[in-house]
């Protein structure tokens, strides 16, 4: 660079400071910058400032202390931190004195992207104590600081290995200030590379610049030009400008793109360790918490609601304690009760405890609209009812007489129009004389019979009255003598009136009647003033009215409610505790089974289908296909994939071994937690020991059936939501083993229904004329019949098989038939024993038997959920209730007295049926009450007993009736079949496929994105530090004494 | 290389490099992208000038300076060009700054439909929440920048943004096609070497001269100063003030990034999807059928509706968290927020006054005649 700066200086000798004049006029650059011209190689050669041999005299300045730094990573963290000290430093000076330089004011910016990335990542992971979704966010948010940090290092790499040119080399100034060294391209510290050795040393001893030639070399420049050093190091910093530039152009890309491919790959561990986490952590807690019910359980003691909340070591909101305090009061107004009922719905809204508790308290704990008649309210009364009469007595003249005089006026007008002359000695009566018919209705007929009472009267007599407002005229003047009502009438009405025996106050009828009696004495005290006045009993009901009105109204401004204090803070506070505890359980809820989106299941969900969909053999082209089809093209994919693995025993095999894996581990994961949760009859799990201990703490309060009813409904609720959801997954992976297993033997089923040949078919029509079965096929020869009939199994079995699509199947689904299936009993019952009967053995041998045990037993209940449903379906079919469960028990209670005859293979049998019973009254323990549980268990375990010690005395048929009957009614009661049928076999693997190709899709778009730019830095980077526009390498040939040193 | 390209005048056709152009001076004015290579008078560009004192030109001098980033900034970087500057290394830097936040938001967003299954509803809240985070990431950025510029502007009548025109030199500027002969800098972006010389004006005594010191001085409180000196005590006055003014932008920066990651991903923004605002867009906003008025207030119901009342929603659902940790997380970074602005205005205000200055008076108020040559 010397040679550069020879020109600045020579240029700003020779300029003024203000660039004033154009720079062609200078003479002197001209004449120092001749180029020379050699051979086609030219380099500009560089003038030496000082002589070498003057050695500087006077003071000294300090000799430089700058330095290259070269750290590993441990020596790069503790640089890092006190960097970050320096940084907090300079933003102290510069913040709050106004003290800094460019560099310490530029390195406070790196403080605070540090700070506020460290910010955004608490606020991120604080946001929601590790859930999956936002967990994901917060690697994202990690992986993206981390890359945007990684990225110069790796093109770093090539561009290092291609040139020799480190575009992260960075120093330390004199001052200490660490810069990367490449940064400034027009201020770049040369001489920090003087000592560096050709290994990359510091090594004072080596040749001047030995690093930098050994990347000249690198980099092609000739070697035998002028100021070699010079022409490297102007290569050098063209590398880096580039090498700048290339990260500048691509991190944008690359960092997003990094961070994404990092955070999926990081994805799937991580979520399984936050699951794990927090299946682990609720757990403990849960565990916690089940030891302190069964203590309270185990305990003799009567449980008191306030001290439950500490007994089960949970604390309660203290906002919601101060505010149930607050509301807690003996003596509510009517704005507080209203507080207080918001106070209630706003703490328990969402519960069915709600319903029960407001029912509870409602007038036995809270008496709303209570009236005490105490002084002040009696005053009130008193003195409503005072204004009131003195408002009635100060209008009434008015109204009573307006309506009187109007018709006189519009009589009179008429008269006047009519011009038929009277007088004010005229009578009344005489007025109308000379009305026609129509001119008395203008005048209106009622008002003037009312005018009629005044006949004998003078029209001047009238006007007089009106005027002067006579109520003697009009005998209303009694008004003015209604007496206002005491506080003794009022006394009398409330002592009559009190039916309640409360001697703090009236409600309901008590205070009607009240109010009633007080309008009977207003009645009576205005009719006692009446004199010779014709009061009807309207009049004397309005004003009564009226007074009884304000009165009541006056009253209501006293109403209160009355709160059992003690009662109400024990059934709130039970409430609450029960909505804590359940948190509580909750938690291992939704990190297992329910909450999708965050769960074991999530992850289950995502997984398996994939693994399943590999399992069974899918080819690169069948997914794509699968992926974009229609529901019926979907299944016809998945019907002839069926096909072929049923086809084939050794690839059946495979695939449902490799299947029954991934089902067992999903099926197990929820199970245990649904066992952990809700537990088993003889060992039942915290959920319903929650239960127990909140309706054994109403009962020692002594709350009613009520609130134990609507406890005993809520746990049901929920353990039954629970127990849907892991059928759902059973059911889910299940069927897919149980299609391919029953595919396998389609052909054979069929036949049996139908005949193996066309001889057997008719002759099944001939028998059978009449069956329904012969209805069902009727238009149909023998092989289209065979035909449509594999083709509706293959895909009842495939399409989703939920309640909608049964209907629509066995009303329909036979082409060509209208009837459809459904008008044969016998054919649907063989269907469904068909569609939801075991395993067959030898795909039962393939699978665990606690798995296979598990998918036959729900096969089987879905078959008894789905045929006995009440749809349309049930109602073609006659005498539905044999339905498969009873038939199953029948045959069981029938078999009892051959016991002693069975062979071991029979009682085995026999055995099986009596498991299958056993399962179908645990599925259902939380649909019977239980009682009726007890006494079916009870009648199964005589049964089971009777295999082992024969009791002949046992008479099984008396519990004929209780499964019979009490099982037929749940069937399908309580349950929403949708929510444990799984997902359809088409949808799940289409569903698998869609997600696969999506995933490869973003997989591509990320992947390429990534290529992409690489290839643009690969292209870059292999042009850098090369010839080009900019950078035209021209160079002269060394010449003189050293033109023979190399 | 460098050298000879660098030599004044030089003329290139003896070198053999025909097609570099050798207009030293030529103007690429605000009308950006056009490469009018218009050569104007040395007289013109004879200095340094600020430029973009009104609205208009500021924007276009930012258009110019965004354009100038493909068009002239990232060629010539790529090409490795002798005369590139750190400026202009800071100008490229601008576009991953940009860019990145958006591809990840997108990446994110287009990696939903591969979560089908059933997770495509939180993974699309998790895309709208990073969405949002990114958009508050700039506004928080740009929010911080523009808070203490313009209290600074107000109070000190100091703007740190404001852009001068600075004359590339010919000498450093030869290399051909994507030559730069102007870059756009502050005039208070360094704190060492400020470039006090802008603010002096032409004039024919020091009161003139010094007439944008002397209007600083009043900004900054500087009772019974010398007009004639004004500068000398302004300009340390001045450098605390950019440096304070920088350092709590980028503290406020910290802050302000925080709050809005914050806020982004409150519960406050799920209430409604996207689909439903393009909806009613359509319906109440672009149907012709209704009145102009009418269509106005609807725009205004649906920025109400879609992110004024989100947005003051999710200000409080961040204050009061959703459980202990959230609660004192939100809190804390609000309040954090809270005292760093109103910290950094206060000692903004008290530190760079100069109210209690007492400044000597060394030669009186008199102006003084500036010796012309």
């Amino acid at each position: 660079m010397a040679g550069d700066l020879i020109q600045k200086l020579n240029m700003t000798a020779q300029r003024p400071m203000q660039i004033q004049k154009p720079a062609q006029n200078q003479p002197a650059a001209t004449q120092v910058q001749t180029p020379i011209k050699e051979k086609g190689l030219e380099y500009l050669p560089a003038v030496t400032i000082t002589p070498p041999n003057l050695e500087p005299t006077g003071i000294k300045p300090h000799s430089p202390a700058g330095r290259l730094i070269k750290e590993n990573i441990f020596q790069s963290a503790v640089s890092t931190v006190k960097n970050y000290g320096n940084c907090a430093k300079y933003f102290y000076d510069a913040a709050f004195k106004g003290e800094g330089t460019d560099y310490s004011v530029g390195k406070i910016n790196d403080l605070t992207v540090r700070a506020g990335s460290l910010g955004i990542a608490g606020i991120l992971a604080a946001t929601k104590a590790f859930p999956f979704a936002k967990g994901m966010e917060f690697v994202g948010l990690a992986t993206w600081f981390g890359s945007m940090a990684l990225w110069p290092r790796i093109i770093g790499i090539p561009i290092k290995a291609k040139t020799g040119v480190d575009i992260n080399w960075k120093y330390e100034d004199s001052y200490g200030r660490r810069k990367p060294f490449l940064q400034d391209p027009q201020y770049l510290a040369w001489d920090l590379f003087r000592h560096i050795d050709k290994n990359g040393k510091y090594n004072p001893s080596a040749p001047d610049y030995e690093y930098l030639n050994k990347i000249g070399d690198k980099l092609g420049v000739p070697k035998n030009i002028k100021n070699r050093n010079e022409a490297i190091q102007d290569k050098i910093r063209q590398v880096g400008t580039q090498g700048n530039t290339l990260w500048m152009l691509t991190a944008g890309v690359m960092t997003p793109v990094i961070s994404s491919i990092v955070a999926d790959a990081l994805q799937e561990p991580l979520s399984s360790g936050i699951s794990a986490i927090r299946v682990k952590k609720a757990t403990k807690r849960i565990d916690t918490l089940e030891s302190k019910l069964n203590s309270i359980l185990e305990s003799k003691q009567p449980v008191e609601a306030e001290k439950l909340a500490e007994s089960l070591g949970i604390v309660l909101d203290k906002k919601f304690t101060e505010n149930l305090n607050k509301h807690l009061k003996p003596e509510l107004s009517s704005a507080e009760t209203k507080a207080f009922n918001d106070f209630l719905f706003n703490e328990l809204g969402g519960t069915e405890l709600i319903n029960a508790i407001q029912n509870e308290m409602k007038g036995s704990t809270l008496v709303e609209k209570v009236l005490r008649f105490d002084g002040a309210m009696q005053d009130a009364v008193v003195k409503a009812m005072d204004e009131r009469l003195s408002q009635i007595k100060a209008s009434q003249f008015d109204t009573a007489t307006g309506f009187l005089n109007t018709a006189f006026d519009k009589t009179l007008t008429i008269l006047d129009e009519k011009k038929v002359a009277y007088s004010d000695e005229t009578k009344i009566s005489d007025l109308f004389k000379n009305l026609t018919i129509k001119e008395k209705q203008k005048v209106k007929i009622s008002s003037i019979n009312s005018l009629l009472e005044f006949k004998d009267k003078t029209v001047g007599e009238f006007k007089k009255a009106i005027a002067s407002k006579d109520k003697k005229f009009f005998n209303i003047d009694y008004i003015d003598r209604i007496p206002s009502l005491t506080r003794a009438d009022v006394d009398k009405a409330v002592n009559i009136g009190n039916f309640d025996n409360r001697a703090d106050g009236l409600v309901g009828f008590g205070q009607s009647h009240t109010f009633g009696e007080l309008r009977h004495i207003a009645g009576e005290r205005i009719k006692s003033v009446a004199g010779d006045a014709k009061l009807t009993q309207q009049d004397v009901d309005w004003i009564a009215g009226q007074l009884g009105e304000a009165a009541q109204n006056a009253a209501k401004k006293y109403e209160v409610s009355l709160l059992d204090v003690n009662r109400a803070k024990k059934l709130i506070t039970l409430a609450k505790v029960q909505m804590e505890a359940e948190k509580i359980i909750k938690e291992l809820t939704k990190a297992t089974i329910q909450d999708i989106s965050e769960s074991l299941t999530a992850n289950n969900w995502q997984k398996v289908p994939q693994k399943y969909f590999k399992a069974m053999g899918f080819t690169k082209s069948e997914i794509r296909e699968l992926a974009t089809a229609d529901v019926s093209t979907a299944s016809e994919i998945v019907m002839r994939k069926f096909d072929a693995i049923a086809s084939n025993p050794a690839k059946f095999e495979k695939v449902v071994k490799e299947i029954s894996k991934y089902a067992q581990t999903a099926v197990t994961k929820e199970e245990k937690a649904l066992l952990k949760l809700v537990g088993t009859f003889e060992k039942p799990g915290p959920l319903i020991k929650l239960k127990d201990v909140i309706q054994k703490t109403a009962a020692s309060e002594g709350f009613s059936g009520n609130i134990n009813g609507a406890v005993e409904k809520h746990f049901s609720r929920v353990a039954r939501e629970l127990q849907s959801k892991v059928k759902n997954t059973t059911n889910s992976f299940g069927k897919l083993i149980k299609a391919l297993d029953s595919f396998r033997s389609i052909d054979k089923f069929v036949i049996q229904e139908l005949g193996a040949n066309v001889q057997e078919f008719e002759k099944l029509f001939d028998t059978q004329r009449g069956n329904d079965k012969f209805y069902t096929f009727k238009n149909f020869s023998y092989e289209e019949a065979k035909a449509s009939f594999t083709k509706f199994l293959k895909r009842a079995f495939i399409e989703n098989a939920d309640i909608n699509n049964w209907q629509t199947k066995f009303e329909s689904a036979l082409d060509g038939n209208p009837k459809g299936i459904k008008h044969s009993k016998e054919l649907l019952m063989d269907l469904n024993a068909f569609m939801y009967g075991d395993l067959s053995e030898s795909c039962s041998k393939l699978l665990p038997e606690e798995l296979s045990k598990k998918i036959s037993a729900n096969s089987y209940e879905m078959g008894f959920r789905f045929i006995s449903m009440n749809n349309k379906l049930f109602r073609h079919v006659s005498g539905a209730n044999t339905n498969r469960a009873w038939g199953y028990i029948e045959n069981m209670l029938g078999k009892y007295h051959n016991i002693p005859k069975m062979t071991a293979n029979e009682k085995a049998e026999f055995t099986r049926q009596i498991e299958v019973v056993e399962h179908m009254i645990e599925a259902r323990k939380f649909e019977l009450d239980l009682g009726t549980i007890n006494s079916m268990k009870e009648g199964i375990k005589k049964i089971k007993n009777g295999l082992v010690k024969y009791d002949a005395g046992f008479n099984p048929w008396d519990y004929k009736e209780l499964f019979g009957k009490q099982l037929g009614e749940v069937r399908s009661a309580n349950v929403i079949l949708s929510e444990q049928t799984g997902k359809g076999i088409t949808e799940l693997t289409a569903d698998a496929a869609r997600n696969f190709r999506s995933r490869n899709k973003w997989m591509k778009l990320v992947w390429g994105l990534f290529g992409g730019t690489a290839a643009v830095s690969a292209l870059v980077i292999s042009q850098m530090g090369k010839k080009n526009y900019f950078n035209r390498d021209i160079y002269a040939k060394k010449e003189g004494l050293n033109a023979n040193i190399k | 290389m460098a050298s000879i390209s660098t030599v004044n005048g030089a003329n290139f056709d003896n070198n053999g490099i025909s097609a570099m152009p050798q207009n030293q001076y030529f103007s690429k004015s605000a009308s950006f992208g056009k490469k009018d290579k218009k050569i104007v008078t040395p007289e013109e560009y004879r200095h340094d000038e600020i430029v973009g004192k009104n609205p208009v030109t500021r924007f276009l001098v930012n258009a110019e300076k965004t354009a100038n980033i493909p068009l002239v900034h990232f060629p010539r970087g790529l090409g490795g060009a002798p005369d590139y500057t750190f400026y202009e290394f800071l100008q490229t830097a601008k576009f991953p700054f940009y860019v990145g936040g958006p591809i990840l938001a997108a990446l994110f967003y287009a990696g939903i439909k591969f979560d089908a299954f059933k997770s495509a509803k939180p993974a699309k809240k998790v895309a709208k929440h990073m969405a949002l985070g990114v958009g508050f990431y700039y506004l928080g950025t740009m929010l911080a920048k523009s808070l203490v510029n313009t209290t600074l502007k107000l109070s000190r009548g100091i703007d740190l943004n404001q852009p001068y025109r600075k004359i590339i030199p010919t000498s450093t500027n030869q290399t051909g096609f994507f030559q730069k002969d102007i870059e756009y800098h502050n005039v208070m972006e360094s704190i060492d070497f400020t470039r006090w010389d802008l603010l002096y004006e032409n004039g024919e005594n020091t009161q003139q001269i010094n007439k944008n010191y002397n209007k600083l001085a009043k900004k900054y409180g500087l009772k019974d100063s010398n007009p004639n000196d004004a500068d000398s005590t302004l300009k340390p006055l001045i450098r605390k003030t950019i440096a304070m003014g920088k350092a709590w932008q980028y503290a406020l920066t910290a802050c302000f990034v925080t709050l809005g990651i914050g806020m982004a991903n409150q519960k406050a923004w799920e209430s409604d999807n996207f689909g439903g605002f393009r909806n009613q867009f359509d319906e109440l906003v672009r149907n012709k059928n209704l009145p102009d008025k009418q269509r106005l207030k609807n725009l205004w119901k649906l920025t109400e509706d879609y992110a004024v009342k989100p947005f003051g929603k999710s200000f409080m659902e961040f204050w009061h968290g959703q459980n202990k940790v959230t609660s004192i997380a939100g809190k804390a970074t609000i309040l954090t927020t809270a005292a760093a602005l109103v910290l950094s205005n206060l000692l903004i205000l008290t530190k760079t006054s100069a109210r209690n200055f007492n400044t000597e008076r060394t030669t009186g108020n008199k102006p003084q005649e500036v010796n012309k040559k």
